[in-house]
């Protein structure tokens, strides 16, 4: 379904209506959607049902509900929140909040502090927030109102919110589940909505890429390391002793706490880890900085290759044994043991050391799991073979191993989108037998979607996006004749969808040269989604512009992109979306290439089921990007005479499918302009609330008829 | 079309279909107790964009559309006697008047002739074409109603400036802008549309509580400007048409073709009683002689006085020079001087009295104006009192008679099954009917 058509909603009522009456078998709902606009619109819907509560039951409402995001979006610091990016916000955050610079603070007033942070410190975790809905915003202003620091109070207060949304970076990251989400109770429902990329998620989540300015800059910081563990010898030995005899104890409490429940596990810091002391030869700060130091150079010597290597971690493992004589286990305790260092340095700008946590964490990835990874080294891109810049890719392959946790974890884990198609995919590749699978199209009132597979020219030249034809200057014509077409036919915003950069600079090149370009401009104007995100939302904002008073716009843009992923076109944003050529992932890659070969070997998917799996849920995203809304209305335009078959056609989702009849397969350009007319005019007459009575919308005693629970039973069989 | 099975075997609702449905609708949907403005102030904007050389419509949309518009042009004279209509054509980024605002059709058919053999060229211009319609609306009398009736057929419209000013400015002047799309919905007409009849929204809301017989959605929309997209020829002449009856009048609009202020509109006749031999004393009329037919049908003074009358008025009214008296369905007009005549334009004083049941309601008195036209005097709408939440317009007999049928539509038929019905199936005097039908289509 597409958004709009209340899944949120739907699930939202059923969780808190359960909530509501067994409140020590669900003690909290996390919600996890992927944009911030996303989150706040789920937080917007779980406002107006508790509205509704409190005005049906007279109850006040003794719900917490918040949302939370970084720091850069929740930020009152009027210097910190000033900053662009999110890591500038998070480092200069840290600078001012660490609790070594709030001790030295003490012995030096003029020690700048963030006096938010401090007066949260001070009060904020005695007084429990009063019950509500707190959105982004009203998490700002109630922190503004009482001094206390948004970001700080909201990460306090999902230990005992009721509801929870937010990104699911932070239940899936390990890096940061382990901040934020680690004391979540057991007894919680986890959703993650919008999960058709899940997979792709878990899996960034746990890769790791190497390049040689990585290391470079990891050489800078062991190197800052040194120079502050000489110092610090000199002046505070005590301290390092300290730090020495925690680690012979080794890491007992977080074993404890784990095995006790309290803490979600990190797929990073594997459980017999815990169970250890960290091994001798890297307890003293310089010798694990020597270890380091070896284990840097023995990476660059890697990188000096001058073909591509591919190999699994027990292969590096052996290799690194060999030459540089680093044992396995010093390397999994890397990422522990640096953390435990740098909070004994003191060091304040985290975000300095962010290289060096990167190569920790690979250390201790690629030591920690012999399966489900590979570790790829390439001396050059596939692009410029001439220019070197060789790259370690440690990629997970594996998406369960990040989601793991979480099915483990918590009681309930509902896994939603309005794309999730075929779902039978998705437990095989995330490893878990599901409890209940339903697929639900939606009941509209009208036709609002017009799906047409155009397959031919008019000179009936196939149109494919095939790599053999994709040169082919007929196929080049034809689709800029059907942009052509398109344009004078529907109103106000077209988006057109390719399957990759290069793709689309070849074509608007071609069509350039061929005058189709001058040709759509004077029936709409034309904009162009680039690699650079402030060009991209300069594009996006004129082309909104355009549609709205009446000029028109085309934008073109690329699958998987930016404007695919996170931007709805509303209305009149978007009457149509072409999708030209059918949105397959980059083959060559070799990332891919070992990724499906696990596929296969683990989980018996074949290649070729996977990568149509995973570009038909990418030509779905695209085209659901028109339809957000029962009134809203749009045609989806599938230009590749590919989508026509059954096996492509299969994996749409159900909602598109229903709505493909034999008679919009296949088409021609000037079949299409006639279905297309047709359609739009059809839409554009009046179409009201009463028209949807009955149909879409239930009025309670339409609801409550006899009929009507026995259609809503038989769907829920059927299901 | 006709009825017809698509691939999946089910049926698919068709033009005609929807055509019907809505017929029935607008039939059921009568909206009773409204207020129709009867004199109109109408500029149609015709596109002649490069787009008007499709042929969907046949033989291609321009032809279509002047041949439907000649038709309208005829109807609209037909049923609004007294309106008036001009023509604005856009094409390549411009906008020119065809004709400008006239009361003769012969005049608007013919520039319509001519324009079929001119070329369709460039984009439309949406914003020039409205501004230039506005730049005449503005200055008629606020009592009319000011109307911009748009065919669009383009997606595009190229704009010197921001339309969403000027669609302020309509607003603003209570120029009411109704689109027929001949392609499909674009946005910026779904605004135009709504935001100029936006203003009424208040006024139905004064309705709403005269009459709860309407659902306020529906007065919502018989209020604002319409905007309609044609499926086929058929519907494109049925979209055209509903524009030939008059529109719902707002009630912002002035009701007066002489301001008289507002306390003197609301203003009830009061009682004042004064001596014949008073010189300040102002003419009423006695109740009392109405049952009597005499020629001066009781001009006293004293009696009722009705606060319009302003100084001016009433000097008129000392060389009272005929006064007569009109019945019509119960409503009794009596003018009782003429008080100017130029150019077939005559103001006279009525006073307006409803009888019912042996009981006389005062309903207005007032100056009125009378427009004298193909010999037939017509009394134009300007005035009404809501007296008991009734608003009466004051019309003349003929206008009446032909808009006769928007003021007191039918009500709707009801839809029996055969199956209920009981007696003789055959209709026994058909001939008659046919015979009576046809009377009262001579009378229309």
């Amino acid at each position: 379904m597409p958004s709009g058509t209340g899944k949120t909603i739907s699930l939202l009522s059923l969780i808190v209506a359960y909530q509501k009456a067994y409140p020590l078998e669900v003690t909290k709902l996390i919600y996890c959607s992927r944009t911030v606009p996303e989150i706040e619109k789920v937080v917007e819907e779980l406002r107006k049902l508790m509205d509704f509560y409190t005005k049906e039951t007279g109850e006040k409402n003794n719900f917490l509900a918040l949302a939370l995001s970084s720091r850069k979006n929740l930020c009152i610091h009027p210097e910190v929140s000033s900053l662009r990016f999110g890591k500038e916000v998070d480092g200069k955050c840290h600078s001012l909040t660490a609790s070594y610079i709030r001790a030295e603070r003490h012995s030096n007033p003029s020690q700048p502090v963030c006096r938010f942070y401090e007066e949260f410190d001070a009060v904020g975790r005695q007084v429990p927030i009063p019950p509500g809905i707190y959105n982004l915003d009203d998490l700002k202003e109630f922190g503004r109102r009482r001094g206390w620091c948004p970001y700080y109070l909201a990460r306090y207060a999902i230990l005992h919110a009721n509801i929870v949304v937010y990104s699911y970076h932070y239940l899936l990251d390990p890096k940061i589940a382990d901040l934020v989400s680690k004391e979540l109770a057991k007894k919680s429902v986890v959703v993650f909505d919008e999960a058709h990329n899940i997979d792709n998620v878990c899996i960034d989540s746990m890769s790791v890429n190497i390049t040689r300015r990585t290391l470079d800059r990891c050489q800078a910081n062991v190197d800052t390391l040194q120079t502050t563990i000489r110092r610090i010898k000199e002046t505070d030995a005590a301290k390092l002793q300290e730090e020495y005899r925690r680690l012979v104890e080794g890491l007992k409490e977080t074993s404890a706490a784990r095995e006790t429940d309290i803490y979600m596990s990190n797929p990073i810091l594997p459980d017999e880890v815990l169970q250890e002391a960290v091994p001798g030869n890297i307890r003293t700060a310089e010798h694990f900085v020597g270890f380091l130091k070896r284990f840097l150079e023995y990476l660059k010597a890697r990188l000096r290759v001058h073909h591509v290597v591919q190999e699994s971690s027990p292969q590096f493992l052996k290799d690194i044994f060999e030459k540089v004589c680093i044992d396995r286990k010093p390397l999994r305790f890397c990422a522990e043991r640096l953390r435990s260092l740098l909070r004994t340095l003191e060091i304040a700008d985290i975000a300095d050391f962010s290289a060096i946590t990167l190569i920790s964490n690979f250390a201790t990835l690629v030591s920690t799991y012999s399966k489900g990874f590979t570790l790829i080294i390439e001396p050059f891109e596939d692009r410029t073979p001439t220019i070197a810049n060789p790259v370690l890719h440690f990629s997970c392959m594996d998406p369960s191993i990040a989601i793991k946790p979480v099915f483990e974890r918590f009681q309930s884990v509902v896994i939603t989108s309005g794309t999730l198609s075929p779902l039978d995919i998705y437990p095989r590749i995330l490893d878990f037998h599901p409890v209940t699978m339903a697929s639900f199209t939606m009941t509209l009132a009208r036709t609002c979607l017009c799906p047409l597979i155009v397959g031919r020219g008019n000179d009936q030249v196939a149109m494919s996006s095939k790599f053999e034809t994709r040169e082919d200057f007929a196929v080049i014509r034809n689709y800029g004749n059907l942009l052509l077409e398109l344009s004078a036919v529907v109103p106000d915003g077209i988006v057109a969808f390719f399957t990759s950069y290069v793709y689309m600079e070849n074509i608007v090149a071609s069509w350039y040269e061929q005058g189709i370009l001058e040709n759509i401009q004077r029936n709409k104007l034309i904009f162009i989604e680039t690699q650079d995100a402030a060009e991209t939302s300069v594009a996006l904002e004129k082309y909104q512009e355009a549609c709205e008073n009446g000029r028109g716009a085309i934008l073109l843009s690329v699958a998987r992109g930016k404007v695919s992923e996170g931007i709805d076109f509303v209305h009149h944003f978007g009457r149509a979306v072409i999708m030209f050529g059918v949105p397959y992932v980059y083959t060559q890659s070799r990332i891919l290439k070992a990724r499906l070969e696990y596929l296969r070997d683990q989980y018996q998917i074949r290649e070729n089921d996977f990568l149509t799996f995973d570009a038909m849920r990418h030509a779905a995203q695209c085209v659901g990007r028109a339809i957000r809304g029962k009134t809203d209305y749009g045609l989806m335009i599938f230009a590749d005479k590919r989508y026509a078959r059954a096996d492509k056609r299969g994996k749409l989702p159900r909602w598109i499918q229903e709505h493909i009849t034999d008679g919009s397969l296949n088409l021609t350009i000037d079949e299409t302009m006639q279905l297309a007319k047709h359609f739009l005019r059809q839409m554009a007459q009046p179409f009201r609330r009463e028209d949807q009575l009955g149909l879409s919308l239930l009025t309670l005693e339409q609801l409550q008829s006899e009929d009507m629970l026995q259609k809503i039973s038989q769907i829920a069989q059927q299901a | 079309e006709v009825l017809k099975e698509d691939e999946s075997g089910s049926l698919r609702a068709t033009v005609e279909d929807i055509l019907f449905q809505a017929k029935r609708k607008r039939v059921f949907e009568s909206h009773g107790q409204v207020r129709l403005g009867m004199m109109r102030h109408l500029y149609v904007v015709i596109d002649l964009s490069r787009s008007m050389e499709d042929q969907d419509l046949k033989p291609n949309r321009l032809t279509s559309t002047l041949k439907l518009m000649e038709y309208f042009v005829d109807e609209y004279f037909d049923q609004n006697p007294i309106s008036q209509i001009g023509i604005i054509t856009t094409k390549n980024k411009r906008a020119e008047r065809l004709t400008d605002l006239a009361g003769n059709p012969k005049k608007h058919t013919a520039a319509l002739k001519k324009t079929v053999d001119s070329a369709c060229m460039g984009e439309p211009s949406l914003y020039n074409a409205l501004s230039i319609a506005m730049q005449t609306l503005k200055h008629m009398p606020g009592h009319t109603s000011r109307e911009i009736l748009v065919i669009f057929s383009s997606l595009t419209t190229c704009d010197p400036a921001n339309i969403y000013d000027l669609i302020k400015t309509l607003k603003a002047l209570k120029i009411r802008v109704s689109v027929i799309g001949l392609s499909a919905e674009v946005r910026v007409c779904t605004v135009l549309t709504r935001e100029t009849g936006g203003s009424v929204q208040k006024e139905a809301d004064g309705i709403m509580q005269m009459s709860c017989r309407l659902t306020y959605c529906d007065l919502l929309c018989s209020l604002a400007g319409s905007y309609s997209v044609i499926l086929d020829e058929s519907h494109y002449k049925e979209l055209l048409m509903l524009h030939v009856r008059p529109p719902p009048a707002s009630s912002s609009s002035e009701c007066s073709l002489i301001r008289m202020g507002m306390s003197s509109f609301l203003g009830f006749p009061q009682h004042v009683i004064t001596s014949v031999t008073d010189r300040d004393a102002k003419p009423s009329f006695s109740m009392s002689h109405l049952d009597s037919s005499s020629e001066d049908a009781g001009l006293t003074l004293g009696g009722y006085y009705c606060p319009s009358a302003g100084p001016s008025t009433r000097s008129c009214l000392s060389n009272v020079k005929s006064a007569g008296c009109v019945y019509y369905m119960g409503v009794c007009i009596i003018w009782v001087c003429v008080l100017y005549v130029r150019g077939g334009v005559c103001i006279i004083w009525v006073c307006v009295l409803y009888v019912r049941g042996g009981c006389v309601y005062y309903m207005y008195v007032g100056v009125c104006v009378l427009y004298v036209r193909g010999g037939v005097c017509i009394i134009c709408t300007w005035g009404c009192v809501y007296y008991m939440y009734v608003g009466l317009t004051l019309v003349s007999a003929p206008h009446l008679a032909r808009s006769f049928h928007h003021l007191f539509p039918l009500s709707a038929f009801e839809e029996r099954p055969l199956e209920e019905h009981t007696g003789d199936r055959h209709v026994p005097k058909i001939h008659l009917t046919l015979k009576l039908l046809k009377g009262k289509e001579r009378m229309g």
